[in-house]
């Protein structure tokens, strides 16, 4: 994993750089030696010339002259030897030529640095006229030409880093201009959710190099929505397959209890009725709880008046909380709002309520109430009934999970799960707190927009 | 009123046409919605009940060819799916209203019978008179041999809408719908306590009892054995 990882960007853009600084290197050092190499050339043939002539003007005996008004400026000065190595006679610029080291007449021109700076080829033949022997040796300044090779040089090098930078500039954008395609589909990939699983990128659209990746994420988007369809058709199926015998059962007995004379009959077929509409919402129930975030419906939120929603939720529980003899309060600043689903949040409202409602002894109080939090609102229902035993806190809000001493009562564990998760999909969260003996407090955390 | 029933299962759909009749309805059975769209050819219907999931073409299919066809018939649908979701679908397509499964029948037959009023022209609210129970809309005042009953905002909702169906059951659900705007999910022991309460103050003082519970199914408010 980590072997792949790091920006394609930046690998492109370093290959790139690298690229170009080897090959510009690579060309000005050959462009150096080239130069290098011509000028030497150039420079043995002008002395070797030089030297033939003066060679044979010594093999001659005539005095030596200095060849002058020749095509090239270049010219070499001279000095002749005899076999003890004094002067016999030299040009007259040689004067201004520091002392060198006569190399060895059998090889070639030497390149020779002098001490005071300045680079020198030395060029050293035996000459022999009758008796007389020597050595005639030709030097040439070179201190211009290493000039004009040293800038040479610099300019090579400047252009190498020059080059490297264009490259890596240069680079940076090919390599974005070549990674678009990717981008494209990532984000056409990304506009893919869970809603529009049925959709597929086009081949079409991508680069060759993308087409096989383009291949593979279709391959695997098939797989999963046969495996989302798999799992949402299940709750449609099982919903239609629980409600329809008990739509035919609900039916015959309601039929049944409007048809008969008896008057006890139709108290008997009602209790059974009831199961039906009881075992109806279970299942209402466990769908909603069995359902995948995929499968959940839509949200539709509004702004809604929080005291607004409160009230409406006392109004419905009013009448039983008088009867229990509990006192139904509402707590929430005027004018305070929250954007959320209308339906969802009265659904987990009408829950706790009916929960803190059902564990309430009569004289006890219940407290619908909402305050504005720093980052949304929380939503509250508080009672002051016995409490719940710690060691259960946590587990509740499980499906099916109810304090042993609850069992008795109607429910079945669902309302608190329900909530759960309604807070879940409201983006929220469900917190609740109980004291044994004190009360319990259920608290919506909710976003603020 | 003619009622077309589209539904594939046959149980369900003679215990519907059942129902209905002994609501005083009139229904005609058809199994698919292409056999519906024949049916509608050949017959005149009042209203329609179209279950959703049917073979081959859908309900919600035959509701928009209908609609497409400038056919304004009211239609309830009855369906196994009851998502918020699923209803909104309902209603977009061209139906009038939208039932989850397992319904009431009786609230089948209140449904049929406010979607069809509501096509015609609604009547006019007129005052009651119930045995010793009268009601007046336009002062909201119920009495009883003479003495004026004070009811809670809630209880008189209901108190109207039994006034308003007299001798007919009024299904519990078309209750909470009429008279707290939900569906049924609601706490049921919070409903009865409603009743309770409301039959307290109109029936407990007086010898003849004129609501009546039809336990699973509904209230009914009439004055029987003469009274």
């Amino acid at each position: 994993m980590t072997a792949h990882s790091g920006s394609i960007l930046r690998k492109l853009q370093g290959g790139f750089a690298l690229a170009a600084f080897l090959l510009a290197g690579l060309m000005a050092l050959f462009m150096d030696r080239a130069l290098h190499r011509s000028l030497e050339a150039e420079d043995a043939q002008v002395m070797a010339g030089q030297a033939q002539v003066l060679l044979r003007q010594l093999a001659a005996g005539q005095p030596l002259q200095d060849p002058e008004g020749g095509p090239r400026p270049e010219k070499a000065s001279w000095r002749v030897l005899d076999a003890t190595g004094q002067i016999l006679s030299q040009s007259r610029d040689i004067a201004d030529i520091p002392f060198l080291p006569v190399p060895d007449p059998g090889r070639g021109a030497q390149e020779v640095e002098a001490p005071g700076g300045g680079v020198y080829s030395v060029l050293a033949r035996p000459w022999s006229c009758g008796e007389a022997r020597g050595i005639l040796l030709l030097v040439l300044d070179r201190t211009h030409e290493e000039a004009l090779i040293q800038g040479f040089r610099r300019t090579l090098l400047l252009s190498v880093v020059v080059a490297a930078l264009v490259a890596t500039l240069l680079a940076r954008t090919v390599a974005r201009w070549g990674l678009v395609p990717l981008g494209a589909l990532i984000r056409e990939a990304d506009s893919i959710s869970d809603r529009s699983l049925d959709r597929r990128l086009a081949t079409a659209n991508f680069p060759l190099e993308l087409q096989e990746l383009v291949a593979t994420l279709n391959a695997a988007l098939s797989r999963l929505q046969e495996a989302f369809e798999r799992v949402g058709n299940l709750g449609a199926e099982l919903a239609h397959e629980l409600r329809t015998p008990l739509q035919n059962l609900r039916s015959a007995l309601e039929n049944r209890a409007r048809r008969t004379t008896s008057p006890v009959a139709p108290a008997e077929l009602g209790a059974l009725i009831e199961d039906c509409d009881r075992m109806a919402a279970l299942i209402e129930q466990i769908l909603f709880l069995a359902r995948s975030e995929h499968d959940a419906p839509g949200l539709t939120r509004v702004r809604i008046p929080i005291l607004d929603l409160l009230e409406e939720v006392r109004g419905f529980f009013e009448a039983a909380a008088e009867e229990a003899g509990v006192e139904l309060r509402i707590e929430v600043a005027p004018g305070l709002m929250v954007v959320s689903d209308r339906l969802l949040l009265t659904r987990a409202l009408h829950n706790l309520t009916s929960n803190a409602l059902r564990h309430t002894p009569s004289g006890g109080r219940v407290v619908l109430g909402a305050q504005a939090e720093s980052r949304g609102v929380s939503l509250f229902v508080e009672d002051d009934g016995p409490g719940i035993p710690e060691a259960w806190v946590p587990r509740l809000g499980t499906p099916f999970v109810r304090p042993p001493d609850a069992r008795s009562a109607e429910g079945h564990g669902l309302g608190l799960a329900i909530v759960k998760r309604i807070a879940a999909m409201l983006g929220g969260e469900m917190v609740l707190a109980s004291r044994v003996g004190h009360g319990t407090r259920v608290v919506l955390e909710l976003p603020g927009t | 009123m003619h009622v077309l029933i589209v539904e594939d299962q046959p149980r369900t759909a003679r215990e519907l046409r059942s129902g209905l009749e002994a609501s005083g309805l009139e229904g005609r059975v058809v199994a698919s919605a292409e056999a519906a769209l024949a049916a509608l050819e050949a017959e005149a219907f009042d209203a329609m009940v179209v279950d959703v999931m049917l073979p081959g073409l859908s309900g919600l299919d035959l509701v928009r060819r209908l609609r497409g066809q400038g056919r304004a018939i009211p239609v309830v649908f009855l369906s196994a799916k009851a998502d918020l979701q699923d209803r909104l679908q309902g209603l977009e397509v061209g139906g009038d209203d939208y039932l989850a499964k397992p319904y009431s029948i009786l609230e089948v037959v209140a449904r049929l019978r406010t979607i069809t009023r509501r096509v015609q022209a609604a009547p006019a609210v007129q005052g009651r008179k119930v045995a010793d129970l009268t009601w007046d809309p336009h002062t909201r005042r119920v009495t009883r041999s003479g003495q004026r009953i004070d009811l809670t905002p809630k209880e008189y909702a209901i108190m109207a809408l039994l006034l308003d169906h007299v001798g007919e059951v009024v299904a519990r659900g078309q209750m909470i719908q009429s008279v707290w705007g939900m569906d049924c999910l609601v706490d049921a022991n919070a409903v009865d306590v409603q009743i309770l309460r409301l039959r307290r103050k109109v029936d407990d003082p007086y010898p003849v009892k004129l609501i009546h519970t039809l336990r699973g199914v509904g209230l009914l408010l009439e004055a029987r054995d003469g009274a």
